[in-house]
């Protein structure tokens, strides 16, 4: 109440603080949510991965309420059009080969991957809560190992290629649910080098 | 040959990594020496009892007058032996005179009780934050004075000792009532991981602590903005080794908690996880991916560096622990197509499977008599704490939880912690070893997962 009244300053810095609180909020207004709306069973998660044409979309909301942290803002540097703007990609419970889905998006990246020789990946692998934590790491990194010899196999030079596992230590989403496990079982691509 | 030049290049890469994350670690926050949160622990909450406790009275102590203790001995000690699970506390609300040395006891009443042991004490002022305390535990049936008295204890102490010492009280009682060390004196480590939602992303903060086994005097190791793992301590009970993400990489490191001194001992390109110190805190026990995309078990020698292949074979082997003797190692391994307990001789080289019950058993820690193994065990409900028999192969099943993991013993083990979901909330809880008493420790602050105790 006083303040206002007796410290001019203060007040001018008041709004200016309104004013950029303002633009903020304009900013996160034009930053769209998402829902989750296929099958759990369907394994169809393209949702997370071709979000509006934007590669890192800043955050999704499940439908029950869950944010995902696609761990992605300002790390990668990586293309994002088309399937090339995959970065997700989700395993079954305990397993570690790569769904079919998935295939053309790898093949699409291993092509870029081909045509632009100083780019590098990071594939990050994860898992569910679950369990043994020790185990979740060997899981993740498994998994993580699963995407990179995909691309070795297509001729990309292994040091290009660094595979990392943050087990169950880093979740997309915090529920104790089976959607929210199949969401952590997964490994994000991110590009370290255009 | 081949991993020796390996460890070669870690060297090197470890002194560029470390040049070049001066820059980035300054995202690490390092709490070096303890850092105090206040109010930041809770009580402990008993959820299930044992039916042939210990009667004890623990009576109301004589406080000095017109004087506020900041801290409530009585209450410590009690909570300290209720929780454990071996004793019955008489419930003085039926009270109605106050006993505070052997001469007010009125022995007649407790044994009418059925009362076997009773707790007297007085705190007096010496100035104006250093008090004497002394305390009697006394036996209802004794036949004389002296056959009455089981201990005295009488000591001066500055005011922010009275916690400590109230602790140091409820181990001599248990010492003398059980014969058996009491943990009440000791630490737990283990990892804090907070998250905060801005309208962007989700951003977390993880934390190394180490708390009061019951929760109090939670302090700070090691803060970052990367996840944190598997906290270890050393038997010297100042160095912890535990797994660190820190800029992208993961790495296998120790902080000695007093001084805040820190070193990195493993940061292979693959997995350097699950440390564990032996016996004489002279090696270390680690899971390395280093030539093989499964993990192996490796001992490194903390002195020079050197570090011994102790696993082959195509399967993955992680959470190593040494025996009881120096000759056998205990380890998680997938070598029969799921998750087992092995144990390893390393005299003979032979490997034998310890666990049958079941496709997941991890995790495992060796009771004190080395005749059993405290083990992460899935069945039908999900993840749970159990207990497998090595001579018999009986599997008990301690916890129902289903979200159960990482068990550690206490140094008497008696008692096990495990990190739980207690309130959809991270959080850690207490099993006895014959599963007959469970305490959970609630917990608001945070999600608190993979506890450690230490010696």
């Amino acid at each position: 109440m006083t303040g206002k009244l007796v410290n001019r300053a203060g007040g001018l810095k008041e709004d200016k603080m309104r004013k950029f609180i303002l633009v903020l909020l304009v900013i996160f207004a034009g930053c769209k949510s998402y829902s989750v709306d296929h099958d759990i069973n369907s394994g169809n998660f393209d949702k997370y991965n071709s979000a509006n044409g934007k590669a890192n979309p800043s955050f999704i909301t499940t439908e029950d309420g869950f944010k995902l942290d696609k761990n992605l803002a300002g790390k990668d540097v990586g293309p994002t059009t088309g399937k090339l703007s995959w970065r997700s990609y989700y395993f079954d419970f305990s397993k570690f080969n790569i769904r079919p889905e998935y295939v053309a998006a790898l093949n699409e990246h291993a092509r870029y991957l081909l045509g632009h020789p100083t780019a590098k990946i990071l594939l990050e692998g994860n898992a569910d809560i679950r369990g043994s934590r020790e185990y979740n790491i060997i899981l993740g990194k498994k998994r993580a190992d699963a995407v990179a010899n995909f691309f070795k196999m297509q001729g990309i030079a292994t040091n290009r290629i660094r595979a990392l596992s943050y087990g169950a230590e880093r979740p997309a989403a915090l529920g104790h649910n089976e959607l929210s496990y199949q969401i952590n079982r997964r490994v994000d691509l991110v590009y370290e080098a255009k | 040959m081949k991993f020796i030049k390996k460890y070669l290049n870690l060297t090197r890469l470890m002194r560029n990594t470390l040049i070049k994350g001066f820059i980035k670690s300054l995202l690490l926050i390092f709490s070096c020496g303890f850092l105090n949160f206040a109010n930041a622990a809770l009580n402990l909450e008993l959820t299930q009892a044992n039916d042939n406790a210990i009667p004890i009275a623990i009576l109301p102590f004589k406080l000095p007058s017109n004087q506020n203790l900041p801290t409530d001995i009585k209450q410590i000690i009690t909570n300290d032996l209720k929780n454990s699970g071996e004793f019955n506390l008489f419930n003085n609300d039926s009270l109605t005179s106050a006993s505070y040395t052997i001469n007010d006891v009125d022995f007649s009443f407790w044994q009418e009780k059925n009362i076997d042991n009773v707790l007297v004490g007085t705190i007096e002022t010496i100035n104006g934050s250093t008090y004497k305390i002394t305390v009697n535990l006394l036996n209802s049936y004794g036949e004389n004075k002296n056959d009455k008295i089981i201990f005295t204890k009488s000591l001066i102490v500055n005011k922010n000792q009275l916690r400590h010492l109230a602790h140091t009280i409820a181990n001599d009682v248990y010492q003398k009532l059980l014969g058996v060390t009491g943990v009440f004196t000791t630490k737990i480590a283990y990892v804090k991981v907070k998250r905060e939602e801005t309208p962007y992303y989700r951003q977390a903060k993880y934390f190394l602590q180490i708390a009061d086994y019951d929760g109090y005097n939670p302090q700070t190791v090691l803060t970052s903005s990367e996840p944190i793992m598997s906290p270890a301590w050393a038997s010297d009970g100042r160095r912890i080794a535990y797994v660190s993400f820190e800029n992208h990489h993961t790495g296998i490191y120790i902080s000695d908690i007093y001084t805040g001194k820190r070193s990195l001992i493993t940061l292979f390109n693959g997995i350097n996880g699950a440390p564990k110190f032996s016996h004489d805190g002279k090696k270390l026990l680690v899971s390395l991916s280093v030539d093989d995309a499964n993990p192996k078990i490796y001992a490194i020698d903390l002195e020079n560096k050197h570090a011994t292949k102790l696993t082959k074979d195509f399967s993955a082997d992680t959470e190593p622990f040494w025996g009881a003797n120096n000759n056998e190692i205990f380890f998680t391994s997938n070598r029969s197509g799921n998750l087992q307990i092995y144990k390893l001789n390393l005299a003979s080289g032979e490997i034998t499977r310890l666990t049958f019950e079941g496709g997941y058993n991890a995790k495992a820690s060796l009771t004190n008599d080395n005749k059993k193994l405290v083990l992460l065990h899935q069945d039908t409900n999900g993840y749970d704490v159990a207990v497998n028999n090595l001579e018999t192969s009986d599997m008990t099943i301690l916890t129902n939880s289903g979200n159960a993991q990482s068990p550690s013993l206490a140094p008497n083990g008696k008692i096990i912690v495990y990190s739980d979901n207690y309130g959809n909330h991270g959080s850690l809880s207490f099993v006895t070893l014959d599963g007959k008493v469970k305490v959970d420790l609630p917990n608001n602050d945070g999600e608190i997962s993979e506890p450690s105790w230490g010696p």
